[in-house]
């Protein structure tokens, strides 16, 4: 099992009723891909896709770049590891 | 240091971030304060209540000010202070100083700071209206998709 940390920012926490952090446990080999599925499962398929279409994604506080066409394909090529934080990062709104 | 950035959840003082850009061998020091407004849409704001990733944030305002002193060469010190917590009508959620050598570069400087700024910090806020409803807020210059 591969656990890591998942952090919601801002609107994020909308679809989470309010939680801003949690520890997921996923199966091997755990990808990006695995984790925005078991969001998916666990919240919905509309956050999920929201993260997909909206949302900046940080690992270990850097941002990544994956295709974004569908949840199925995204995250596909980013391995998690134990320990890895993600930080999920709605369209932002300073000042 | 001619970069002073800092995200508080303590309420903003100007002097201060004036202070912190004053310099000699400057001939302007321009100042923005992003302020509540009280409507938004026709309905009644209250206030508005900030949050923000605690390192990514101060790490997005200190590239911004750097990029902006490399982008303007007479600028002489920046200062970017951002509140967190609720920031009520008429007051300030935001505040950027710029110093420089004229006048032109440092306003040039200030408002791209600005920009620079709704675009990539990582902070969010809530307005809270008077009939009780609370809603997220997007910044139309938001850019998340391509952060690197």
């Amino acid at each position: 099992m591969v656990a890591v940390a998942v952090e919601y920012f801002g609107p994020a926490k909308t679809h989470t009723s309010g939680t801003a952090y949690e520890k997921v446990e996923l199966a091997e080999p755990a990808t990006l891909n695995t984790l925005i599925q078991h969001v998916g499962r666990s919240y919905s398929p509309e956050f999920a896709q929201y993260i997909v279409s909206s949302c900046g994604v940080v690992l270990n506080e850097d941002y990544v770049e994956t295709e974004r066409t569908c949840p199925e394909s995204f995250g596909t090529d980013i391995v998690l590891q134990s320990g890895d934080v993600v930080g999920i990062i709605p369209p932002v709104s300073s000042g | 240091m001619s970069v002073f950035v800092n995200i508080t959840d303590k309420p903003l003082d100007s002097a201060e971030v004036l202070n912190h850009v004053r310099d000699p061998h400057a001939g302007a020091i321009v100042y923005f304060g992003g302020t509540t407004r009280n409507t938004f849409e026709g309905k009644e704001v209250v206030s508005l209540a900030y949050e923000a990733h605690p390192r990514l944030a101060i790490r997005t305002l200190e590239s911004i000010a750097n990029e902006a002193k490399a982008k303007f060469p007479s600028v002489h010190k920046i200062a970017i202070v951002h509140r967190t917590g609720v920031v009520p009508v008429a007051t300030e959620s935001v505040m950027i100083a710029v110093s420089s050598t004229h006048r032109k570069e440092g306003w040039l400087c200030g408002e791209w700071v600005l920009e620079k700024v709704k675009e990539r910090a990582e902070i969010w806020k809530i307005e809270k209206y008077a009939d009780g409803d609370s809603v997220y807020k997007e910044n139309e210059v938001s850019n998340v998709l391509g952060r690197t």
